[in-house]
């Protein structure tokens, strides 16, 4: 288990998956469908590694791209990062709508989706 | 009268438009080029990039049937039949087909976005609609019944200015 507050520096990273097809990127950016989930939007946090370190450990199952936001831009949106770990994953997180509402509004998961940044895709061929 | 470039399907299938203001599918490779000209109405998506077609959006809806609890590996529960069945209505009765994305939340999103930034969004739930339009930097969220909104009349509105 990590400290629970996750820093402003970290970046908090979101697999799209390959299947069902999320289609090309508009702009070089994802939909903001990635970042609607019943519980937030779930992601992993950086801590201390590179983003290299992240795709590695995405890969391991079959994923369309990786998008990365930092935790200071979810929290100058409004939103509201928190850190859930799971058994098997240290790193997971969840962006939460704020503090009191855990489903991220659409303006919201618009905001996170513009200001995401794809870091691995691979082609939709 | 406005010349635009058309891309039309080679197949005859039951995605053939209702009107003019349909099918600019220029990233679809099972798509034939040619131009033609179109009335003044149907310059509403000049400023769109591209347009999906009924038949590429009703096939993604089918392959959201298939899918099982943990599909985006982030706990989702399977789309229902009657969520997926209402969202293949709405589609066939649009005037301009949007791209399509499935939510983590049991909801299918429909999204359209001009090269200017405004943006127009459904995302439909099994009895609800959540919509944000976004023109000229405004903002408006707002929820309501699904059997309220007017599809169409919004998308129309948006693609008009």
């Amino acid at each position: 288990m990590l400290n629970d507050h996750i820093e402003d520096h970290e970046f908090l990273y979101r697999r799209v998956i390959l299947n069902p097809n999320f289609g090309d990127f508009e702009k070089n950016k994802p939909t903001s469908a990635i970042f609607k989930d019943s519980n937030g939007a779930s992601v992993d946090r950086q801590h201390d590694r590179s983003d290299e370190d992240v795709i590695k450990s995405f890969k391991t199952l079959p994923i369309r791209a990786i998008v990365k936001i930092l935790t200071s831009t979810c929290r100058e949106l409004n939103t509201f990062p928190i850190y859930k770990y799971l058994p098997d994953n240290i790193y997971h997180c969840e962006i939460h709508d704020s503090e009191i509402k855990t489903q991220i509004s659409s303006s919201k998961a618009k905001n996170l989706r513009d200001n995401s940044e794809i870091i691995y895709q691979i082609s939709e061929e | 009268m406005i010349v635009l470039e058309k891309i039309e399907t080679q197949s005859k299938s039951s995605s053939k438009p209702k009107d003019d203001t349909a099918e600019f599918v220029p990233k679809n490779p099972k798509t034939v080029r040619k131009t033609i000209s179109m009335s003044p109405f149907t310059s509403v998506k000049k400023d769109a990039t591209f347009f999906e077609t009924l038949d590429s959006n009703k096939e993604k809806l089918n392959n959201f049937r298939s899918l099982e609890f943990n599909w985006n590996y982030a706990d989702a529960f399977p789309f229902t039949k009657t969520l997926i069945d209402k969202v293949e209505s709405i589609l066939e009765h649009l005037t301009v087909q949007p791209k399509i994305f499935p939510t983590g939340r049991q909801s299918i999103q429909f999204e359209y976005e001009k090269s200017n930034g405004d943006y127009l969004e459904f995302e439909i739930f099994e009895d609800l609609v959540n919509y944000l339009l976004i023109r000229k930097g405004i903002e408006v969220e707002k929820q309501i019944p699904l059997k309220y909104i007017n599809f169409n009349q919004m998308i129309n509105t948006f693609y008009a200015e």
